[in-house]
């Protein structure tokens, strides 16, 4: 593992990041958490937009180049950090008392749990083999068609009873190992990493966006990627599960804020994480519905006490 | 410094019950209701129960495979599927074409219990072994057939049909005539390259003449 492929890999993983960051914020008005929803948010509609590209390279069939990728993406990205979230008055803000320092060292343990679970996670997912009992290994055959001929798969199964994998995910962990340069079933992991971060990041900024006080908008995010809600590390080596999970989260999110701010431009965003669901409908269909239940708990306990604390 | 399992359980101890003595005494500040403290705190003690095991499990999965290749993990994790799919590769002409490869998988086992949940664990079982061949054995296009394959595919040829099922359930061969009869009688010309006790591999050629 050569230094100069581990950072490419790294801006790799973090350029759909950043552009769907980029994407969503001017979307946003500039209320508390508008950033941390902005990536977390960002993170669907950037890997939407990169599994675009690739497939675009499927369709003209063209040999697909990373690097060409990346610089077109920067150029893309480098613009539209200059768009800024939209201002809003003090009323709109609700401005709010500091938080105490207790809820900040409270915070901070949260944060440090955080950080803990997802180095654990890493770990897991770094080493773990694909199992066979994994819902991703249909994913990962597709995404390992597409990387060792440069076009998806077509009529992958004759049987009926099968589920035909979500081409989406796919195109996500081909692109990963197009950038580390060489198949390996350590990398096509870590988006899914990524989806977990993202779903603390986006579960957090909108509780904050929505006039949750910073320590109860800290517990919901933690409880949303831990146990008992989720094995969030389990989880994580079914990689459908935990995107659609995101993509649930991102579209109620986005949808009780347009309910109660009328911030209907946040409907554009809305119908793209749709459309996202509805191209990972096969990894609904994986996934179980499972999580639905789990994150609507999360969120009805954090919509109830965001207004009280 | 290594971690031992009674070193971890100590930390988790001093850190729940820290975080707990921490929701306590914020219980006791009006602000936060005391019934919200006790429910988070007993989260946080399953949580973190939760992810002491998680570490022990993690510890364990990094010494079994750190060390090993894909190829090595995917022997230790799918040993069936990774032994077929190399028998499988080994009599496939050693050049980058990719071959069309059809697999005919154990039948579908029904054991006692309610039948219900036997059959879903069979068919799950059938489907991955499928799976794990697709993904071993790329660039190839593998299809597994847990149902016969149409007689317009048998007729149109150019593959490869690998019978994994028991010898006594397979499809008959002759060597003589170099024909595979099908589960509905059809005969198709085809080369046995490989007859063991796992698994009897053809090569189906690619014709029109097929008679019934």
């Amino acid at each position: 593992m050569s230094l100069t492929a581990l950072a490419l890999l790294l801006l790799a993983l973090l350029t759909p990041w950043v552009l769907g960051y980029a994407l969503l914020k001017p979307f946003l008005k500039q209320r508390y958490g508008y950033r941390a929803l902005a990536l977390g948010g960002g993170y669907l509609l950037g890997w939407l937009l990169m599994a675009v590209v690739l497939y675009g390279y499927h369709l003209w069939q063209r040999p697909v180049a990373v690097l060409e990728i990346l610089i077109a993406a920067w150029c893309a990205i480098l613009p539209l950090l200059w768009l800024k979230a939209k201002p809003c008055t003090i009323e709109e803000l609700r401005l709010e008392k500091a938080p105490s320092n207790m809820a900040y060292f409270l915070s901070l343990l949260l944060v440090l749990l955080l950080l803990y679970r997802w180095g654990v996670t890493l770990v897991d997912l770094w080493f773990k083999p694909l199992l066979p009992g994994d819902a991703g290994l249909a994913i990962s055959i597709v995404a390992k068609h597409f990387y060792l001929q440069g076009t998806m798969p077509l009529n992958l199964t004759l049987q009926a009873d099968a589920v035909e994998p979500s081409s989406l995910l796919a195109l996500i962990q081909t692109y990963a190992t197009l950038a580390w340069g060489r198949w390996d079933e350590s990398v096509i992991h870590l988006p899914w990493l990524g989806v977990s971060i993202a779903m603390v990041f986006a579960v957090f900024g909108g509780l904050r966006y929505l006039g949750a006080k910073l320590l109860p908008a800290m517990l919901c995010a933690c409880a949303t990627v831990s146990f008992p809600l989720s094995d969030a590390a389990g989880n994580l080596g079914c990689s459908a599960q935990v995107w659609v999970a995101l993509a649930l989260l991102v579209a109620v999110m986005l949808w009780v804020i347009i309910l109660t701010y009328h911030e209907w431009r946040l409907l554009l965003p809305l119908v793209i994480v749709i459309l996202v669901l509805c191209l990972s409908k096969s990894a609904i269909a994986l996934a179980g519905g499972g999580w639905f239940s789990d994150c609507r708990v999360v969120w009805i306990a954090g919509l109830y006490r965001c207004g009280e604390w | 410094m290594i971690i031992t399992a009674k070193v971890l359980v100590l930390l988790y101890f001093a850190c729940v019950g820290g975080l707990f003595a921490l929701f306590l005494w914020l219980s006791q500040r009006p602000v936060v209701n005391a019934w919200w403290a006790v429910l988070i705190a007993a989260w946080l003690l399953l949580d973190g129960h939760y992810l002491l095991e998680k570490t022990v499990k993690s510890k364990n999965i990094y010494e079994t495979f750190a060390p090993l290749s894909d190829e090595e993990k995917a022997v230790l994790a799918a040993p069936q599927a990774q032994a077929l799919a190399k028998l499988i590769a080994s009599v496939l002409p050693k050049n980058q074409q990719a071959y069309t490869i059809r697999v005919r998988l154990p039948a579908r086992q029904y054991t006692a219990g309610r039948q219900s949940d036997a059959t879903q664990t069979s068919v799950g079982e059938t489907l991955s072994l499928g799976n794990q061949l697709r993904y071993y054995l790329l660039p190839n296009q593998v299809t597994s057939l847990s149902e016969k394959l149409p007689n317009a595919l048998w007729q149109q040829g150019d593959f490869y049909f690998v019978d994994a099922r028991p010898a006594q359930q397979r499809l008959s061969y002759s060597t003589q005539t170099q024909r595979l009869t099908t589960e509905s009688g059809l005969s198709v010309p085809a080369v046995r390259v490989l007859d063991d006790a796992r698994v009897s591999i053809y090569r189906v050629q690619a014709h029109q003449e097929n008679r019934q």
